[in-house]
């Protein structure tokens, strides 16, 4: 897509420093890269295979610690906590890539048709976005539950309602940035109207804006899926997820401190891995954008 | 027979709603009651300070904005009364190059991409080869070569850029190109070949240019006839020659002087004037608060453009000054 | 005899490459300025001039290293801590930037951007330092500079504000001005006029002047000397009529037919072919051998050195003096 050239400048030795510097910047996106993507491979792997069926219940064997029972032991009812793990992995990243798909779907759309459009249409939907955005998860997770039902589908549309509004602003700004450039004048005065502009040229040059603002947000969904589950607002009870894990690791906070912290630290570092991988896509797609 | 002008400029306004909520709504009128002709096959400068209305004179000639009164007839059409249809098919014959060679090509295209943009929007949209040999042909017709349409503009310096933005202007081959102060951004050194390369056009393809700029020398080097405006209304125009030979408004006479010059050296002998009070602008001259011959009438009664009554020897040439007569024999005198 | 104002020897100035190597933007740069002097330095894109001005102010981004001598009243810039070179550059060097919208802090008086100054580095009270801020708004001819100088930079026109850059610069009493292209964002009326304020305020304060532009016709008007770069190189210097009227170098020469002007029975321009190189993709030899009307195959094969012709005029081209005849 970029079409960069490779630098007109003779390649020389790299000094150790410059390499260092090179290496400290790309840090966070190697780090965050790696992350999410090994919670990526092993969300995929519980697909098809998973260490015990993370449904299997074996009460004899429970509260068992790490490696005592199983890689990671097992809770209250004897079932594997690294199957658990697994299969929460993928339901969490599921529900998170699937909300924050459609909120930044339909916040785009929003975004560019007001930078597009401007005047009242502009106005009409920036105030919506601040209502929706004023109303937390949570509670929008609440009112769909109790016209849904739980479950996943609740728990997705919950969390893109709240994303709509963030893409939409990231956007709408783009945009109008991408609305005073003369080469969109160059195209009003070819002829060409606004959804051609807008296609042509404004979503280009948002892309990387709208990349990088993804990333971001999918950590923010893991949280917010995990706090839906927490409340029991999330996929119903037979499915693991990493914040009924949590949940039902309150009860048992003294004798199996395990059982809260590893789905913890799952969450935690899925959410380090999406806001280190953002930023590193922030420093490695900017750059380019400044330097014409 | 007198032939239709290519366009026709007649009593052009445009006023812009400025103010905010604590200063209260004031109205700025950037073009005041604009009336010129342009003729096919010329170049025309006009030629004017920050806020003197040029720009939104070439946003209202392009039809990417409306005139607040006033009509812009093209080829005698009134391009504001066209349906919007109309004035669609209507652009292939009006295309616009600006200022910044970095901001008006979109860095996410393809040069090739960038000029062929405009056919696009043409009713027998040619196909992918015939558009691939139209903007070949077009980049080496403004000094490129054409395996230069698969790279990205920031492959380009500044005048290259220029030469693409211009290659993008020329490919539905109108009858009229807008550069909005399209050299003012490049090096001296290419600046001279933007320049003439824009009198090349004129002189192998006809195309009629509107050119729009600062810098008097430009215009003085590539123009055929000018104008000059300020506060948004004309108040010279002529032949460009005889205009910078011989201005007829103060205002002109003033922005010559002020040009620097390289066979000039020092400062010149006469201290240019600054603004001293603020004035009025809805009466008289606007520009007699820095006028050297200002006289009582001209903060009573609103200056027109008019022919010199004893300009025999100056055809074509018009001045909005009450005191223009005296402009004449001072400068015969001295 | 006595020490310059402003000395520079053999000034590089290098630039971190993506690929981490280094390479010279500007090399082999030198120049003098006496006190109250004054001296033009022209260059288009990439010539380095605003680097120049740049390093001698101190003010080099991070990623740019300078090595050599900047000498102001004997002392080496590029040796002295950052302290140091802030009172110099506070106290001896005043700079005046392009666009003064952007040197001017938005949320600030005019009034306290000239004041603050004076109250860091003079000690004086910010009464005083207020009072004096009028006073020096009256000297760059700012109309009502009492009430001015409550006012925000954005209420100002683009005349205006460099008429603050001027005030900010000058409350310091600096011996030295740098003006990088202060008036190419301007209207060339209010151009005239700024131009005429650092003629007499350069005048009256005795202080030497450097006025950098891309502009041949500003430098006629205001500098006694004119030095000519070109892709971070010295090409020509020498007394701006001198250099103006007979040129000695090419490029020179081809700068000055290039300056737009009416050509008789519609003739066109006279041009330079080709493109300001950017300073990873120059030419091997001379620098500007690659444009160059009157090159020879000697110029591509080494960088000609710079060579004095007269006293006071410097030139680099293996062709100057068996071309100086027209």
């Amino acid at each position: 897509m970029s079409g960069v050239p490779p630098p007109s400048a003779p390649r020389r030795v790299r000094p150790v420093a410059t390499a260092l510097r090179q290496g400290l910047s790309r840090g966070p996106l190697w780090i965050g890269g790696l992350l999410i993507g090994f919670i990526g491979a092993v969300a995929l792997l519980s697909l098809v295979w998973t260490p015990l069926p993370p449904g299997k219940l074996q009460i004899v064997q429970k509260l068992k610690p790490p490696l005592a029972q199983g890689l990671l032991g097992t809770d209250h009812l004897g079932r594997d906590v690294a199957s658990m793990l697994m299969v929460g992995a993928w339901n969490s990243l599921s529900i998170a890539v699937l909300a924050v798909a459609m909120g930044a779907f339909a916040g785009t759309l929003l975004g560019v048709a007001a930078a597009a459009r401007r005047g009242w249409f502009e106005a009409i939907a920036m105030r919506a976005n601040d209502v929706i955005f004023a109303v937390p998860p949570i509670l929008s997770a609440m009112m769909l539950g109790a016209l849904l039902g739980t479950g996943r589908f609740t728990a997705i549309i919950a969390i893109s309602v709240f994303m709509v509004p963030v893409f939409a602003r990231v956007t709408a700004s783009a945009a109008r940035q991408v609305w005073s450039r003369d080469y969109v004048q160059a195209a009003r005065g070819a002829g060409k109207g606004g959804i051609r502009i807008t296609i042509d040229h404004v979503l280009p040059n948002i892309a990387n804006q709208i990349i990088v603002q993804a990333t971001i947000q999918l950590g923010l969904a893991i949280l917010t899926e995990a706090g839906l589950s927490f409340l029991g607002l999330g996929m119903a009870p037979p499915a693991p997820t990493w914040g009924r894990m949590l949940a039902d690791a309150q009860t048992y906070l003294g004798r199996a401190p395990w059982l809260a912290i590893l789905p913890g630290l799952a969450i935690a570092l899925t959410v380090l891995g999406f806001n280190m991988l953002g930023d590193g896509l922030r420093d490695l797609l900017d750059p380019r954008e400044r330097s014409r | 027979m007198i032939e239709t002008p290519l366009l026709d400029i007649r009593d052009l306004s445009r006023d812009y709603a400025g103010g905010g909520p604590f200063t209260g709504r004031h109205v700025t009128r950037a073009l005041d009651a604009v009336s010129m002709t342009v003729q096919r096959g010329t170049i025309h400068g006009i030629v004017g300070e920050s806020g003197c209305g040029k720009s939104t004179l070439a946003r209202l000639v392009m039809a990417l904005d409306r005139p607040t009164s006033g009509r812009v007839l093209f080829e005698g059409e009134d391009l504001f009364a066209l349906p919007a249809r109309a004035l669609k098919r209507r652009r292939r014959d009006f295309q616009m190059v600006f200022q910044d060679p970095f901001g008006s090509l979109d860095p996410r295209q393809t040069v090739g991409r960038i000029v062929a943009e405009p056919l696009h929007v043409l009713d027998g949209k040619p196909g992918r080869a015939e558009c691939r040999d139209r903007v070949a042909a077009m980049l080496e017709a403004v000094g490129l070569s054409a395996d230069h349409a698969a790279r990205y503009p920031h492959a380009f310096s500044g005048g290259q850029r220029q030469r693409i933005a211009i290659a993008r202007a020329l490919i539905t081959e109108p009858k009229l190109v807008v550069a909005d102060e399209a050299v003012s951004a490049l090096d001296l050194s290419v600046q001279a070949q933007v320049l003439n390369l824009l009198m090349d056009l004129r002189d192998r393809r006809g195309v009629t240019i509107l050119f729009i700029t600062h810098n008097l020398a430009v215009v003085d080097a590539v123009a055929d006839r000018v104008g000059v405006m300020y506060r948004g209304r004309l108040v010279e125009s002529g032949p460009a020659q005889a205009v910078f030979a011989r201005p007829l408004h103060p205002y002109t006479r003033l922005l010559a002087e002020a040009e620097p010059d390289v066979t000039r050296f020092g400062r010149p002998d006469r201290a240019p004037l600054t603004v001293s009070t603020a004035i009025d602008l809805d009466v008289g001259c606007s520009f007699r608060n820095r006028c050297p011959l200002a006289v009582a009438r001209c903060s009573t009664e609103r200056p027109d453009l008019r022919v010199l009554r004893d300009g025999a020897d100056m055809p074509d040439r018009q001045t909005a000054c009450h005191r223009a007569e005296v402009l004449l024999e001072t400068e015969t005198a001295g | 005899m006595d020490e310059p104002l402003l000395r520079i020897e053999d000034l590089a100035i290098f630039i971190d490459g993506p690929d981490g190597g280094r390479q010279a933007i500007v090399a082999d740069m030198a120049l003098t300025l006496a006190a109250g002097e004054t001296l033009g330095i022209v260059g288009e894109s990439g010539s380095g001039k605003s680097l120049l001005s740049l390093a001698v102010m101190g003010l080099l981004p991070a990623a740019v290293h300078a090595t050599g001598r900047i000498l102001l009243e004997g002392r080496n810039l590029l040796a002295m801590g950052d302290d140091a070179l802030c009172s110099v550059r506070g106290r001896r060097i005043g700079m005046i930037f392009q666009e003064p919208l952007t040197a001017l802090n938005p949320a600030m008086t005019v009034g306290d951007q000239i004041a603050e100054g004076m109250v860091i580095q003079q000690g004086l009270s910010w009464r005083a330092a207020r009072q004096e801020a009028i006073v020096l708004l009256d000297r760059v001819r700012m109309p009502d500079a009492a009430r001015l100088s409550k006012t925000y930079p954005h209420a100002l026109s683009g005349g205006q504000r460099q008429r603050v850059g001027i005030a900010i610069a000058l409350a310091m009493k600096p011996a030295l001005m740098i003006a990088d292209e202060p008036t190419t964002a301007l209207d060339v009326t209010v151009q005239a006029e700024v131009l005429d304020i650092l003629d007499d305020l350069r005048r009256d304060a005795g202080m030497a002047l450097i006025l950098v532009s891309h502009d041949l016709g500003v430098i006629a008007r205001m500098c006694a000397r004119t030095l000519v770069l070109y892709a971070g190189r010295r090409m020509e210097e020498g007394a701006t009529r001198d250099v103006l009227t007979k040129p000695l170098n090419p490029y020179t020469r081809g700068l000055l037919r290039a300056v737009p002007r009416r050509q008789p029975e519609g003739g066109r321009l006279q041009t330079i072919p080709g493109t300001v190189p950017s300073f990873a993709a120059r030419p091997a030899g001379c620098c500007f051998s690659d444009r160059c009307p009157d090159r020879i195959d000697a110029c591509h094969a080494d960088e000609p050195p710079w060579t004095r012709a007269t006293p006071g005029r410097g030139v680099r081209c293996i062709r100057a003096h068996g071309e100086r005849a027209p």
